[in-house]
């Protein structure tokens, strides 16, 4: 330990370190985040009365930033590739396009309920053809379709508990 | 509160960062202290005192509870306190020797038997028996001496709570001490209470320093303890004159300062210690270099008995300069440039000192001309500022505008080279020389010298004429601004073998320029 001077560089000792105190999970909106640690590192061997030369030195924040920016992009495709549980398609070779078919769609989704406990459904983007035929399926249900419906909001009103109850906020 | 942060001070300082308050404690009961450090040679003795009564009482110092192990661990030491007497030049042909074991934690109760039981066995022998001081009666003691001196202004409790909160690892805030130093030795101070400021001021100054003691930061240690010393001497000064009592608190500061200044020696030693221990800026580490030689340097210079320390230093010296592995940063390290080249002049050689000096000449007439557009910091500017502006000017691009500037250390040096009769090199740089303006800092009173900031003072510029030293080296004049022509101080230029022997060794004259240098950096 050489004390001369003191015991850093005062450029590198002034880059401030923000600690992630929360742990590894959060939720941001309606969606929980797992963090993973990704770091990037750079090598260099001391030698006596020796320090690291001024474009060099200047330069490994800037690899540093580079190969850091390039980890987090890489990852950020790798999630977007994942199908988000907020959108979906139904086509019309899964079946008719009916009451039970909706139920079983929904199953996927995230619901999100309003103050007072109603569902927010999703928005559906349909042909005039595909909205007559599923409002017609959904005028008359049977009373097992009102079951299974029943059930489903129950599930989804669990979920968004669960959801809800572990949200915090991230430093 | 007090009590609680001597307490905590207390019980994170080790032995070395307490003495020099232990010390102060004895001056201020009116011991004479005769030798306080560590040494091979000290025989257990940390502290060599005559009391009052012309008792000669010698201190062991440890730090921490001492039980049965530390006890015995440190037996050996603690047998040489008891069984061998002190030696010192000072002490007269007979006296009544008691030795102590001091620490600033507790004596556990096994261990104090052990002690009685030695004790007894001493005695029969016809040794003193050992007598005990621990942290409680430290405590007691430097809470005494500082107790009508805590800060309780607003401002001052905040100095003194940024000093004290710190790493303790390079980051000593000079200028933050200074102003506190000042607080605790306010002008038109008696020298009653001179006596009592004095004493404070060095209690203070040990607890500020604790952190800085744990971390082996030496060289904060040395600025801090120079800095204490000059302080008491300003105040002294001012005050009309020293008495005993303030000359032994200034003793005591200027004694720790010499000692961290030979465990920083100590540490360069080990070449490994100037190899960088994190990424590092290479013209931080150059510069830290070149502080670290120089207070290396210094230390040799200060002990010149020890030629193996100062062979070795120039040999660093040597592949440092070989290397570039040296930065000068600016004025203020004149300091350090005069050290290295005397130590290599002392030790035969006069060639690499004469590199130093004409680089250092080059660096100020290249980059000091009066308006230059990349001139060097000024002597005001420390280091780490210096690097902290290099730092930025890298991602400037704008064009660099031409400043008035001028230099304070080109007339030390060019009578550093005259001393030298290096009259060839002055005449090559004659005309960039006379065109530089010159800075001589100028207190209203001696005791200016001595402050970290001197209000009253004037900064005198003039410039070198040009005829006067292509006429003869021996007759150096410098016109001042008000184009009042003086002649610098008399410099010896016969050939005569005796002024020959003195021309590579620092004269008087160059010494007090030195001192003057270091303290134009010192008085802002």
């Amino acid at each position: 330990m050489f004390a001369a001077l003191g015991f850093s560089d005062p450029l590198i000792s002034q880059i401030p370190i923000r600690p992630q105190k929360e742990g590894n999970r959060a939720a941001v909106g309606d969606s929980p985040i797992t963090y993973r640690k990704k770091s990037v590192s750079c090598k260099w061997s001391p030698e006596i009365g020796r320090g690291i030369p001024t474009e060099k030195f200047f330069d490994i924040p800037l690899k540093l930033g580079k190969e850091m920016a390039l980890k987090q992009a890489k990852d950020v495709f790798t999630l977007i590739e994942k199908p988000t549980p907020h959108t979906g398609t139904i086509s019309k070779d899964e079946g008719p396009l009916n009451l039970d078919l909706w139920i079983s769609k929904m199953d996927s989704f995230e619901i999100n309920f309003d103050e007072n406990g109603v569902p927010l459904w999703p928005q559906f983007f349909l042909t005039e053809d595909a909205r007559a035929e599923i409002l017609q399926s959904m005028s008359s249900p049977a009373p097992e379709q009102v079951q299974k419906l029943a059930e489903l909001v129950a599930k989804k009103r669990t979920e968004f508990d669960e959801r809800e109850t572990r949200r915090r906020l991230v430093d | 509160m007090k009590e609680r942060l001597v307490d905590d001070w207390l019980t994170r300082i080790n032995e070395r960062g307490y003495q020099t308050a232990f010390g102060q404690v004895l001056a201020a009961q009116g011991f004479s202290i005769l030798r306080i450090g560590h040494s091979a040679y000290e025989h257990g003795k940390d502290v060599l005192a005559v009391a009052p009564n012309g008792e000669i009482h010698c201190y062991q110092l440890k730090d921490g509870d001492i039980d049965i192990g530390a006890f015995e661990h440190d037996f050996g030491q603690i047998s040489a306190l008891v069984q061998a007497r002190p030696s010192h030049p000072s002490l007269p042909a007979d006296y009544i020797y008691r030795p102590f074991l001091v620490t600033n934690g507790l004596f556990t109760d096994p261990a104090l038997d052990r002690i009685l039981h030695h004790n007894l066995g001493w005695e029969k022998l016809g040794f003193s028996r050992l007598e005990l001081h621990d942290g409680r009666w430290l405590h007691r003691h430097f809470t005494d001496l500082s107790l009508d001196f805590w800060p309780t202004s607003p401002p001052d409790v905040r100095q003194f709570r940024r000093l004290y909160l710190v790493d303790g690892r390079g980051d000593l805030d000079s200028e933050t001490f200074a102003r506190f130093m000042g607080s605790l030795l306010p002008p038109d101070l008696s020298r009653r209470e001179l006596e009592r400021h004095a004493a404070a001021v060095n209690i203070f100054a040990s607890y500020i320093l604790g952190e800085f003691y744990r971390q082996n930061d030496h060289w904060s240690v040395f600025r801090a303890w120079t800095m204490t010393a000059a302080a008491i001497a300003c105040a002294s000064e001012r005050s009309g004159g020293a008495n005993d009592a303030v000359n032994a608190s200034f003793t005591l500061a200027r004694d720790a300062a010499r000692e961290a200044l030979g465990a920083l020696a100590a540490e360069c030693q080990d070449e490994n210690a100037f190899k960088p221990t994190h990424l590092e800026w290479d013209e931080y580490t150059r510069v830290r270099n070149a502080v670290a030689m120089g207070a290396w340097a210094a230390w040799c210079l200060l002990y010149p008995e020890d030629r193996g320390k100062a062979r070795a230093c120039i040999s660093m010296l040597e592949r440092f300069v070989r290397d570039g592995r040296l930065g000068f940063w600016g004025e203020s390290c004149l300091p350090f440039v005069c050290a290295l080249s005397w130590l290599a002049e002392r030790e035969g050689e006069v060639g690499q000192a004469k590199r130093l000096w004409e680089g250092w000449l080059q660096a100020i007439v290249s980059q000091q001309q009066r308006q230059s557009p990349n001139p060097l910091p000024d002597a005001y500017t420390s280091a780490e500022d210096a690097l902290l502006k290099i730092a930025d000017s890298l991602s400037d691009n704008e064009p660099k505008r031409r400043v008035a500037t001028s230099s304070y250390s080109l007339l030390p040096l060019v009578l550093l080279l005259v001393n030298r009769n290096y009259k060839s090199e002055l005449e090559t740089n004659w005309k960039a020389i006379s065109q530089v303006t010159l800075t001589v800092f100028k207190p209203d009173d001696k005791a200016g010298y001595l402050e970290w900031r001197c209000a009253k003072r004037i900064g005198d510029g003039s410039i070198f004429q040009a005829t006067a030293i292509m006429e003869g080296i021996g007759r150096v004049s410098f016109v001042a601004q008000d184009g009042q022509t003086s002649v610098c101080p008399p410099i010896r230029l016969a050939i005569s073998p005796d002024v020959r022997a003195r021309v590579f060794a620092p004269s008087d004259l160059e010494y007090s320029w030195l001192a003057r240098c270091r303290l134009q950096t010192a008085s802002r």
